[in-house]
């Protein structure tokens, strides 16, 4: 069974159509990158599956259950989840009530007026061993702000990794990091794969061929090639949207 | 790192025992006991309000409508019913709380100005239909009330016609909100209004219904101000529909902004100063609302995190 299954998709804005009659399926535990030129619709890809906008047509389905339109918070108790390209931690709290809070969500604690929020011991073991996960040790009780870029991105992918989501939607999880980072988040997002599914946005190149198991490629909104990285090397429609085909 | 942590915390136990100590004895200093009754009065209005414009982030125009619905079901008791203190106190709430509900429910997912546009609305719409009622509301003319003793039948009975008694008697209240809404602001609920105020995007990505929390906010929020405007009643043994009218709700807002959005204590500060201020300067000058006015663009201009904000940073530089 496919953990997600794309219909027909469809979006426009205005008289832009940046999402064309995308059909797609997402088999259990596959690492799949979803690359294009920019503007070719894969931000807002991502964003039509988390719920965060609405397709102009098109139906969209996690294990055979519909979530099209659903709202945000549904899809997200069903079991996906994602990182942002643009930093979306909580400033100003710490690295540990960041996780925290994120796990906080699928527990009963949420209406709980009275008790101090860190009461919650079992709440605190499970973010620790998140933040073990993701190498912020030591950095528990410092306020999200004051990390440093790659830190920053690794809560953001530990803030996700905490909802213990099924299929991981990375929206460009190396963007602006130096090259050792880079090298540190390949390895945080195979350990990963490793027990997920995940959908990831990329630009560098490098990331996505030494990660993925297949390769989607978007330009202007369709999908002009799928399959497993030698192919997508091969293709000649790729290399065109890549090197000339951006008029 | 973790001894700021707790440096942060033991300085905020210290400011809650310092701010009950602080009203405790105030009646010893300030001799005028009636200002200062309406200064708690305030403060529990203050610290709702806040709920909603410092921990969720959104700008409600009209809690006036808590307020004024609030004072008025405390007044119609008394007046019709002759009920006991704590009854009308409890059923102002829950009218308060059930206006909010409303309001809430139809105004909640919209953000900005709109919000602030939707509430004022709601809440002009009921000072309007309370200013044609005149029969029940009094109109402009109010309803006086004679203040019950504070009882419990067969067990006793004391009069709060003296100033220092009922100073107390509010005082109790001011006590019982500020502790509550401590715990709430710390406890996961809280931390739910905190991240949706920082991100609220992400917070609907890990699983958090959005409009439900702000909604339960808005409503807490609107059964203490019920419960401020109940005790207002009491202390100035009047209501009139002004007490609904958006210059109510203006004053909270104003009372907040100088004191400072950041904490609970900032509304605190916000209605010492603003009631103060407003006693002092309208003896002076029969203008006195334009020094008001020229006192909060000032705060919002230059010291945009109340006064509040300026105390905390001058002392974590000194740090």
């Amino acid at each position: 069974m496919a953990i997600l299954r794309v219909e027909n998709l469809n979006k426009n804005f205005g008289g832009l159509a940046a999402i064309r009659n995308v059909q797609l399926e997402f088999k259990e535990n596959e690492l799949c990158s979803v690359i294009g030129p920019n503007g070719a619709g894969k931000t807002t890809f991502f964003k039509i599956i988390m719920g965060l906008q609405s397709p102009t047509s098109g139906r969209i389905f996690f294990r055979d259950k519909e979530i099209t339109n659903s709202p945000t918070h549904q899809i997200s108790r069903l079991g996906i989840c994602q990182t942002f390209q643009i930093l979306s931690i909580f400033p100003n709290l710490s690295v540990m009530e960041n996780i925290r809070i994120a796990i906080q969500s699928k527990t009963r604690y949420n209406f709980n007026f009275f008790r101090s929020a860190s009461y919650y011991r079992d709440l605190k073991q499970q973010a620790q061993e998140i933040i073990q996960d993701v190498h912020l040790n030591g950095r528990e009780s410092s306020l999200a702000k004051n990390l440093s870029y790659g830190e920053k991105r690794r809560l953001e992918v530990g803030i996700t990794l905490a909802r213990n989501p099924d299929l991981i939607l990375l929206d460009e999880p190396t963007a602006g990091m130096a090259h050792d980072e880079i090298v540190d988040t390949i390895k945080l997002i195979k350990s990963i794969s490793e027990k997920k599914t995940l959908l990831m946005v990329e630009h560098n190149i490098d990331v996505v061929f030494s990660l993925s198991s297949r390769i989607v490629v978007l330009n202007r909104g369709e999908v002009i090639a799928d399959g497993v990285p030698q192919e997508i090397r091969e293709d000649e429609k790729v290399q065109k949207a890549y090197l000339g085909g951006v008029e | 790192m973790i001894g700021k942590w707790f440096l942060n915390r033991f300085s905020e136990s210290h400011v809650f025992l310092f701010s009950l100590a602080f009203f405790l004895i105030l009646p010893l200093i300030v001799s005028n006991h009636f200002i200062i009754t309406e200064i708690l009065a305030y403060a529990i209005f203050g610290i709702s309000f806040n709920l909603m414009l410092g921990n969720v982030g959104l700008l409600s125009f009209g809690h006036a409508l808590y307020f004024g619905s609030g004072a008025y079901t405390m007044a119609l008791l008394l007046i019709h019913l002759k009920v006991n203190m704590f009854l009308g106190i409890l059923a102002g709430m829950g009218v308060a709380g059930v206006f909010a509900s409303v309001v809430g429910f139809l105004s909640i997912r919209q953000y900005g100005v709109y919000f602030s546009m939707l509430t004022l609305s709601f809440a002009e719409m009921a000072y309007f239909i309370a200013l044609r009622l005149r029969d029940i509301t009094g109109g402009e003319n109010g309803l006086s009330i004679v203040r019950p003793p504070l009882q419990i039948p067969g067990l006793f009975s004391v009069s709060l016609e003296s100033p220092l008694k009922l100073y107390y008697f509010v005082f109790f209240f001011f006590v019982l909100v500020l502790m509550i809404m401590r715990r709430l602001v710390d406890s996961p609920f809280g931390r739910v209004l905190q991240i949706i105020r920082e991100n609220e995007t992400r917070a609907r990505t890990l699983g958090y219904n959005v409009e439900r929390f702000k909604l339960t906010a808005f409503i807490i929020s609107g059964l203490f101000s019920g419960l401020a405007g109940t005790l207002y009643c009491l202390i100035v043994k009047f209501v009139h529909c002004g007490d609904l009218q958006w210059l109510k709700s203006g004053d909270v807002v104003i009372m907040t902004l100088i004191g400072g959005t950041g904490s609970l204590y900032g509304p605190i500060i916000g209605a010492i100063i603003n009631t103060f201020l407003s006693d002092l300067i309208s003896l002076l000058w029969q203008r006195w609302l334009l020094i008001l006015g020229v006192i909060f663009v000032t705060f919002v201009l230059f010291m945009r995190e109340g006064v509040w904000g300026e105390i905390k940073k001058a002392i974590t530089q000194k740090m």
